[in-house]
């Protein structure tokens, strides 16, 4: 219990009410660029929630990040199941009252298919450099090694040209998913 | 962090390639700083993907499947080629009817072939029908034969024959393949060089030599059609075909024997090359001139003995009946300087 309040009190830079704050500014705004405002907060409340109850022990940020940026995604992807059910917003989600039975239902399998179907639509309409890369990275190789298998003068060069594929990569997905 | 280092940072994040210091060093500036945040949680729904075995296993295939549109297009696919060959294919057509529409007639009759009054009726039929073949054999057996004669003799041969005329290149032979081509080749190429000998021989033939006195030329070598352009047919130009190379010019005779040359302009002769056919002189003539013609003169550019093995095919008989050179190797007669000039009027009827 004292160990709790301690924490709680922890407010200096680094802590983990100092990385939740953050965490929860940032979470905010990327909410907001794809959902309303008012969507956003309420999301950022839920992830916030959820980091508090569920992983209070987790106080480093290399593990509360990755794990806000995991649930961030899956509320996201609540957020569009519910907008798509016309007429449901009253009632209390199906996903929040079933219990979890350790394995993937039916609607995330589909949309995991489907992700990865445009995923690899995607890649297929990537340009010859762009999977060139993207293979060697696949592969593990580092950027000096595909620097020097791509035969490129600067490593700078490796990072442009790699930005420039995932952007190309994530709009083409999200291309696919507003138009099917 | 630098753009650079945050462009490699977030490009390892996908394919889970950081180190543990990288991720925390990442995770730190995209806590700073919103844009980088959202570009992570981007980056972190392509990382989930790919870290997932089906996934990656699709997409492994679908990076080693060629593109389908890798291959290139075929020439038909292209429309916007088709917009460009289509016309310029209707543009070449419309000038080559253009340029046919706008040819000169042939008023004249087709070809006028004389015969030499001496030489004709020694000349063989085979010698006529392959002329070029006959050339190397004329050369080889002028050789042979010079053999046998003594040092003045070949002194004098070797004074006797003209060296050969200067070769067009390639391209422009090419282009001597229609008269039209013929004429624009010969005035766009630099002008072969006249030997000293021909050019005092034109020289001299204007004045007191070929022109006005020399015997006529008819013979298969050299061939000549008139033709005939403007509203009254009084404009008129010459299409000459040569079986030889040589030196080639045209004078107009008036009715009172003083001549004039018409073509080439500048120069006293211009080279000809052998199995070519050109019109001369490049803009039409209008003689007025009652009484007036014209003379064709060409000087062969081939050893005088060449030629005479290739109208005869006897060795220099022409050399020596024509011109006045007797057969070489027989030792009685001189050796022929210069070569002997075709010399072919061609009468200005009205049209």
């Amino acid at each position: 219990m004292e160990s709790t309040s301690t924490k709680s009190l922890q407010q200096g830079p680094g802590s983990r009410e100092e990385i939740l704050r953050k965490l929860r500014e940032r979470i905010v705004g990327f909410a907001a660029s794809r959902v309303q405002r008012d969507a956003a907060e309420d999301l950022a409340q839920e992830v916030l929630i959820l980091l508090h109850e569920k992983y209070g022990d987790l106080e480093r940020l290399e593990d509360l990040l990755p794990l806000s940026l995991k649930i961030v995604r899956f509320k996201m992807l609540a957020h569009r199941r519910k907008a798509r059910r016309h007429g449901e917003f009253t009632q209390v989600s199906v996903d929040e009252t079933q219990m979890p039975d350790g394995r993937t239902d039916a609607l995330t399998a589909l949309e995991e298919r489907e992700a990865r179907e445009r995923l690899v639509a995607a890649i297929s309409g990537l340009g010859e450099r762009c999977r060139k890369l993207l293979a060697m990275k696949l592969d593990g190789k580092s950027f000096a090694e595909i620097q020097a298998s791509l035969g490129v003068g600067s490593i700078n060069t490796v990072y442009t040209w790699d930005l420039r594929c995932r952007r190309q990569l994530m709009e083409s997905m999200r291309d696919r998913e507003k138009n099917p | 962090m630098s753009e650079d280092e945050i462009r490699k940072l977030l490009g390892g994040y996908s394919t889970n390639a950081l180190s543990a210091d990288e991720r925390r060093m990442l995770f730190e500036a995209a806590l700073e700083d919103q844009e980088l945040f959202n570009a992570l949680q981007d980056e972190d729904a392509l990382r989930e993907l790919l870290a997932d075995p089906i996934s990656r296993e699709q997409v492994r295939r679908a990076l080693a499947t060629p593109r389908k549109d890798a291959r290139r297009a075929s020439f038909w696919s292209r429309r916007w080629l088709l917009g460009v060959a289509i016309p310029a294919v209707v543009a070449v057509i419309a000038i080559v009817i253009m340029n046919r529409a706008n040819a000169p007639r042939l008023i004249a009759p087709p070809a006028q072939v004389g015969s030499n009054s001496i030489a004709s009726n020694q000349i063989a039929p085979k010698e006529q029908a392959e002329p070029l073949e006959a050339k190397p054999l004329a050369k080889k057996q002028t050789i042979v034969k010079a053999k046998t004669l003594d040092d003045k003799t070949l002194d004098q041969l070797a004074r006797a024959i003209q060296p050969p005329p200067p070769q067009l290149t390639a391209p422009a032979q090419a282009q001597l393949e229609s008269p039209r081509a013929a004429r624009v080749n010969i005035r766009a190429a630099a002008p072969a060089p006249i030997p000293d000998t021909i050019r005092q021989q034109f020289d001299a033939g204007l004045a007191s030599g070929f022109v006005s006195n020399a015997p006529l030329y008819q013979g298969p070598l050299v061939r000549y059609s008139l033709l005939r352009s403007g509203p009254a047919g009084d404009a008129v130009r010459v299409e000459v075909s040569t079986a030889i190379a040589g030196y080639l010019a045209l004078y107009q005779v008036n009715a009172d024997g003083t001549a004039e040359r018409v073509y080439p302009v500048n120069e006293p002769t211009l080279l000809v090359q052998a199995d070519r056919t050109i019109q001369i002189p490049d803009g039409p003539l209008r003689i007025a001139a009652a009484g007036a013609k014209l003379r064709l003169v060409l000087v062969p550019a081939a050893p005088p003995a060449a030629i005479g093995q290739l109208a005869t095919g006897q060795g220099g008989v022409i050399g020596g009946a024509v011109n006045g050179a007797a057969t070489l190797g027989t030792g009685n007669a001189p050796i022929q300087a210069q070569p002997t000039p075709m010399v072919i009027d061609i009468p200005l009827a009205p049209n």
